[in-house]
C-alpha cells in the first residue's frame, strides 16, 4: 500500500472546487467546496451514488467539462504543482493524455465507432511521444500485449464495434496507458462489464500502477471494487466530500452518518439479514438544496445544529464533514 | 414437501437474426429445466447473455419458447391458447429492470394501475380506484402521486409504480428481472425491503433474475445459475454460497469485488463466446480452469446430488 501521499507533495491536489451548472430552474452549485488529493503510486477511490458529483469532479480534472452550462466559481486544481484551471489552452491540451489520461465508463460511446483500434491508439503516441511511422505501430502492440490483448496485430484494423466489451476496455486503458501517464482518472471503469470480465479488468489497473507507477483516480458507485483496489477513499454526498480516509479504516468503521447508512444497506455475503436497513428519502434535487448539513433531512442525528455547514472533524486518520462525528464515534475533543 | 408453481422442461428459445441472405440462428437459451415452488423465491443468476432474462420471459409467455413445456396449474402454458393465456395473464406478472422505459409516459400513476384491471374485467369504477389506492399506499407512495406522471417520479418511487402494476391483480407469481440493477445502493435497499413485503403479506413466488450476488443471497431461496444459455447449477442459496459446485459458480463467487475473507479471485480466461456459435460440448470448456478432454467433446447432463443439481463432467 502506497502511504507516499502523506509524506510528498500530492500530485494531484484539488482545493475547493466550486462548480456551477446554468439549469432551466436558475443557477445552481454541482460542487460545493470539493477538496481531494491522490498522492504518487496511490490510488483514490471516490464514492457516492447519482447525482453526488464523483464523475463532474473527474470531468473538470481532465479540462472537459461541458462549456457554456458549467462554470468554475472557485477553488484550484493543482497537478504537480500547476494551477490546471489557470492555464493556458494549448498547455492544457499538451498535458491530455500525456501526464493525464482518462477511462470512461462506456468503451463503445467514447471510442470513435469509425477510426480502426490501431490509428486510435496511433494518436496520442504521434502527438505526445512524436514517435513515426513503423515505431508508433512498434509501440501500440506494446501497449495493446501490455493490457493482455491476445494477437494484438490482429485487431489494429479492426472497429470498436467489432470487439466484446471486456476487449473494447482493454483498448481504452491502452490508450490511457500509450504515453505513459503519471495519472489516470478512471470513470466507471467496470460499471458496464460482467463480474468475471471486472475482475480482469481491475487487475490490470492495480498491474498498472505496480509496473508503471501510474497513480489512479478511481470513480464508482461500487463499494466492493473500492474496497479490492483503492488505497484511500473518498465519499461523496450531493456535491461535497463527506468523508475520506484509508479504504480499510473507511470501511471497517465508517464515521460519516452517510457512509455508515450507505454501508449498512448493502446486502452482506457474510452475514444473514433479515430486512436491510435503509436510508429514508432520497438525495435532493441540485435546485433544492438544504442549508448546512446536505444530508441532515435523511439523517438520523441531525438536530438544529446541523443548519450550519459542518466542520471538518479529523478521528484518527479520517476526515469527517459532520457536526456529530466526535458524538457517533465517540470520540472527545482532547 | 415444498408443492411446485411451476415446473419448466426443456425449454428452448431461438432467435433469427442478421440481414436476409446472411440469417443465422442464436439459441438464446437451449433447454432450460427448473422448478419454481409455492411461496419461493427462485434465483437466475449469470451474466450478459446467458439467456436469464429470456428464460424469465419465455417462463411466463412473454415471448413464445421455440420448444419445452411451462407446467402451470395443470396447463401447459406453452400451447396453452390466447383467450386461457389471457386469464392467466392474472396469475403470472413481471417487474421490469428499467421503470423508466416501461412505464408509459402519457399515462397517469392510476390510469397505469387501472389498466390490467380493466382489461381483466375486475370491478366496478369505484371498486378498481380503491384497489388502485390501496395498492398506492401498500407499496409506499401517497394519494396524491396517482394523479401524476412517470416522469415526476424518481427512479426509486418508479420502482414502486412498476411493483404496484405487478401486484394490481394478485398475482401467484412475478417475474422481477434485475428489479433493482438501476438504482443507487440507498434507494435499492428500500425497494428489496418492499419486494420482501409484499411477499409475506401476499405470498407470492418470485423468479428474481440478477447478476448481483449479493442481492441474490439476501433475497432468494433457491439459486439457479446460468451460462450460455443452459442451467449449470442449482441449489439452495446457502448449499450454493458455501458450497459452490460447478466450475463457472466458483469462479463466480470468487469475482465478487470486495468480498471479506475471500479466497483469490479464480480469474477466468477470455471472454463469454457468442451465443450464435456455443463451444461444442460443454459450453463453459473454453474458459474452465478444469476442463477435462471429454469437456470438449460431450456437454455433461444435470445430475442430482445432495437435493441439488450441477451439470458438469467432474462430478459425473
Amino acid at each position: 500500500m502506497s502511504v507516499a501521499g502523506e509524506t510528498s507533495p500530492p500530485m494531484l491536489a484539488i482545493r475547493d472546487l466550486q462548480l456551477g451548472f446554468r439549469s432551466h430552474r436558475g443557477d445552481v452549485q454541482a460542487l460545493a467546496g470539493v477538496s481531494i488529493e491522490v498522492g504518487e503510486r496511490e490510488i483514490v477511490g471516490i464514492v457516492g451514488e447519482s447525482g453526488c458529483g464523483k464523475s463532474i469532479t473527474a470531468l473538470s480534472v481532465m479540462g472537459l467539462l461541458p462549456e457554456g452550462t458549467t462554470r468554475v466559481m472557485g477553488g484550484s486544481i493543482e497537478f504537480r504543482g500547476d494551477d490546471l484551471l489557470t492555464l493556458p489552452p494549448r498547455e492544457r491540451r499538451q498535458m491530455r493524455g500525456r501526464d493525464i489520461a482518462m477511462v470512461f465508463q462506456e468503451p463503445m460511446t467514447s471510442l470513435n465507432p469509425i477510426m480502426p483500434i490501431g490509428d486510435q491508439i496511433a494518436e496520442p503516441i504521434r502527438l505526445h511521444l512524436g514517435l513515426k511511422g513503423a515505431a508508433v505501430t512498434e509501440h501500440a502492440l506494446d501497449v495493446l500485449d501490455k493490457v493482455g490483448i491476445p494477437r494484438s496485430r490482429n485487431i489494429l484494423p479492426d472497429y470498436p464495434h467489432q470487439l466484446s466489451g471486456g476487449m473494447r476496455q482493454r483498448v481504452m486503458i491502452a490508450i490511457a496507458l500509450a504515453c505513459n501517464p503519471s495519472l489516470i482518472i478512471a470513470d466507471e471503469p467496470t460499471t458496464a462489464l460482467d463480474v468475471t470480465i471486472q475482475g480482469q479488468i481491475l487487475d490490470l489497473m492495480v498491474e498498472a500502477r505496480d509496473t508503471f507507477g501510474t497513480s489512479i483516480l478511481f470513480i464508482t458507485h461500487d463499494l466492493g471494487v473500492v474496497a479490492e483496489i483503492c488505497d484511500r477513499v473518498v465519499v461523496m454526498y450531493a456535491g461535497k466530500v463527506v468523508e475520506t480516509g484509508r479504504t480499510d479504516e473507511v470501511l471497517s468503521s465508517p464515521r460519516h452518518p452517510y457512509t455508515q447508512g450507505l454501508m449498512r444497506s448493502l446486502p452482506s455475503l457474510d452475514t444473514r439479514q433479515e430486512r436491510l436497513e435503509t436510508i429514508p428519502g432520497s438525495v435532493p434535487a441540485l435546485f433544492d438544496m438544504p442549508r448546512g448539513c446536505r444530508f441532515r433531512p435523511r439523517c438520523s442525528y441531525a438536530d438544529d445544529g446541523c443548519r450550519r455547514d459542518p466542520p471538518v472533524e479529523v478521528i484518527g486518520g479520517q476526515k469527517v464533514k459532520c457536526w456529530k462525528a466526535r458524538q457517533i464515534s465517540g470520540v472527545h475533543h482532547a | 414437501m415444498p408443492e411446485a408453481l411451476l415446473r419448466v422442461n426443456e425449454l428452448r428459445k431461438d432467435f433469427v437474426v442478421g440481414p436476409m441472405f446472411r440469417r443465422k440462428t442464436v439459441q438464446a437459451i437451449r433447454g432450460v429445466s427448473f422448478v419454481l415452488n409455492k411461496g419461493e423465491t427462485l434465483g437466475l443468476v449469470g451474466e450478459s447473455g446467458c439467456g436469464k432474462s429470456t428464460t424469465g420471459r419465455a417462463a411466463i409467455r412473454l415471448i413464445e419458447p421455440s420448444s419445452g413445456s411451462i407446467e402451470y396449474d395443470g396447463v401447459d402454458l406453452a400451447s396453452v391458447g390466447a383467450r386461457d393465456m389471457r386469464r392467466l395473464r392474472q396469475d403470472l406478472q413481471i417487474i421490469f429492470q428499467d421503470p423508466y422505459a416501461s412505464l408509459d409516459p402519457r399515462m397517469t400513476v392510476e390510469q397505469i394501475l387501472t389498466e390490467p384491471l380493466g382489461i381483466q374485467k375486475i370491478g366496478t369504477s369505484a371498486e378498481r380506484r380503491e384497489r388502485v389506492m390501496d395498492i398506492i399506499a401498500e407499496v409506499g407512495l401517497q394519494a396524491a402521486h396517482a394523479a401524476r406522471y412517470p416522469h415526476e417520479f424518481s427512479g426509486g418511487q418508479r420502482q414502486r409504480i412498476g411493483i404496484a402494476r405487478s401486484l394490481i391483480l394478485n398475482p401467484k407469481m412475478i417475474v422481477a428481472d434485475e428489479p433493482v440493477s438501476a438504482l443507487d445502493v440507498s434507494v435499492q435497499a428500500q425497494i428489496i425491503n418492499l419486494m420482501q413485503d409484499v411477499k409475506a403479506k401476499h405470498g407470492m413466488s418470485y423468479i428474481f433474475i440478477s447478476h448481483d450476488l449479493s442481492v441474490v443471497k439476501h433475497i432468494c431461496d433457491r439459486v439457479a445459475v446460468m451460462y450460455l444459455g443452459e442451467v449449470v447449477e442449482t441449489a439452495s442459496r446457502d448449499a450454493l454460497y458455501e458450497e459452490p459446485l460447478h466450475p463457472y459458480t466458483k469462479a463466480l463467487m470468487s469475482a465478487i469485488p470486495g468480498r471479506r475473507g475471500a479466497q483469490k479471485r479464480i480469474t477466468l480466461k477470455g471472454d463469454i463466446p457468442s451465443p450464435a456459435s456455443p463451444p461444442r460440448g460443454c459450453a463453459f470448456h473454453t474458459r474452465c480452469p478444469s476442463a477435462m478432454a471429454i469437456c470438449k467433446t460431450t456437454p455433461p447432463q444435470a445430475i442430482e446430488t445432495g437435493g441439488r443439481k450441477v451439470a458438469c463432467h467432474l462430478y459425473n
